[in-house]
C-alpha cells in the first residue's frame, strides 16, 4: 500500500483490503512501514522513506484512513533497508515508536529485518526493542539472509528469505519473550531455496525453545520482584 | 513546477532508471532541478551511495521480474477495460 509516506494512499488500495478482510475475516491484517510508489509509478518493492516528523504525520494519517475504511487497525511491520534513508531526522526506533503511538497500532516485529538493519547501519537490535517496548509487539517474523559484498568493498546483510534463520534472530526472539507478558505469534518466513521439511520444522522447534527460555526468564523476573 | 520533497525525489529515483542515471552523472544539478532545498541536496550528497546503488538494482530486478511474469498483461488490460465498460465480472 505504501502507508509510510507523506502522500495520502489512494482509496482503491484500502477498498481492496476492506473487501478481502470482509471476505476472509482474518484475526488481523498487517502492512509494512514502507513507501512503494511516487504518483502512479511503482518502485517494485518496499522502500524506507526519509524518517522525518512530516513522514510520521503522513503515515499516521494513512493508518487512520486504513482503519476507517477497512474497519480494523493494521499491525505494522518494520522493513529491512540497504540504504539508511537520506534526510532522516529521526532514528528508526524513534520514527517507528511515534507512528505506533500516533496511530495506536501494534507491531509485527520482523526480527531478521531489525537484525539486518542493525548490522548494516550500526545499531543493536536490542536497543530497537527497548525503544519500541515489547508490549507493542503482537506478531513476529523470523527469516534468514546472506552477506553480500558491495563495490566499495564493504559487506551488507541482505534479507532474502532464502536462508536459514541465524542464531542472533533466535536470541532476539528470546529477548522479546523475556519482556512481553501477552500472547505472541511467531511466523517463519521462507520464499525459496526450500530445505527439507525436517529442517523447517527444526527451525520452528528452535523458535519455540527460544520463546520458552524467554518466558521462563520473564516468570523468574516477576517472581523475584514479588 | 512544484518543488519536490526529498521523499518524492528519492521515490522518483527508485521508480525511474533514466532519472537514476542522470542523478548519478550530476546529483546536485538534478536535485536542484527538482526544487530540493540546498540542505536536502547536501543530505543526498552525504548518503550511502553503495546502499543507494544496491537498492536501485534490487528494485529494478523486482520490477523486471514482475513484468516478465505478466506475458499477457496487454490482453489483461483490454479484458479489464471491457469489464469496466460492460460491467461484467
Amino acid at each position: 500500500m505504501g502507508l509510510a509516506s507523506c502522500a495520502p494512499v489512494h482509496r482503491k488500495y484500502f477498498d481492496r483490503m476492506a473487501r478481502l478482510v470482509d471476505r476472509i475475516e482474518p484475526e488481523a491484517w498487517s502492512e509494512h512501514l514502507a513507501f512503494v510508489r511516487v504518483g502512479d509509478r511503482e518502485f517494485g518493492h518496499l522502500a524506507a522513506p526519509p524518517r522525518t516528523l512530516a513522514n510520521v504525520e503522513g503515515t499516521v494519517a494513512n493508518l487512520r484512513r486504513a482503519e476507517k475504511i477497512v474497519g480494523t487497525r493494521p499491525h505494522v511491520e518494520n522493513i529491512a533497508t540497504l540504504l539508511d534513508p537520506p534526510g532522516s531526522t529521526l532514528g528508526e526506533s524513534d520514527w517507528t515508536r511515534r507512528i505506533l503511538d500516533g496511530a495506536q497500532c501494534k507491531l509485527l516485529f520482523d526480527l531478521h529485518n531489525v537484525f539486518a538493519n542493525g548490522l548494516n547501519h550500526g545499531y543493536e537490535p536490542t536497543e530497537f526493542l527497548r525503544a519500541i517496548g515489547a508490549e507493542r509487539v503482537r506478531y513476529m517474523h523470523i527469516a534468514g539472509g546472506k552477506m553480500i559484498t558491495v563495490p566499495d568493498g564493504t559487506s551488507r546483510l541482505l534479507d532474502d528469505h532464502l536462508h536459514d534463520v541465524p542464531d542472533p534472530v533466535y536470541e532476539l526472539l528470546e529477548e522479546v519473550a523475556a519482556t512481553a507478558t501477552h500472547p505472541l505469534t511467531v511466523i517463519l518466513e521462507r520464499d525459496g531455496d526450500f530445505p527439507s521439511m525436517e529442517t523447517l520444522l527444526q527451525q520452528t522447534r528452535r523458535a519455540r525453545s527460544a520463546m520458552a527460555r524467554g518466558r521462563a526468564r520473564n516468570r523468574e523476573r516477576v517472581e523475584t520482584a514479588a | 513546477m512544484k518543488a519536490a520533497t526529498l521523499e518524492e525525489f528519492l521515490g522518483m529515483l527508485y521508480a525511474d532508471s533514466d532519472a537514476q542515471k542522470r542523478f548519478r552523472r550530476n546529483p546536485v544539478y538534478e536535485a536542484q532541478l527538482a526544487g530540493l532545498s540546498a540542505e536536502d541536496c547536501q543530505m543526498l550528497l552525504k548518503m550511502d551511495w553503495a546502499g543507494f546503488e544496491l537498492t536501485c538494482q534490487s528494485f529494478e530486478r523486482k520490477r523486471n521480474a514482475k513484468s516478465s511474469r505478466r506475458p499477457f498483461s496487454g490482453f489483461g488490460s483490454v479484458a479489464r477495460m471491457l469489464r469496466r465498460v460492460f460491467g461484467h465480472g
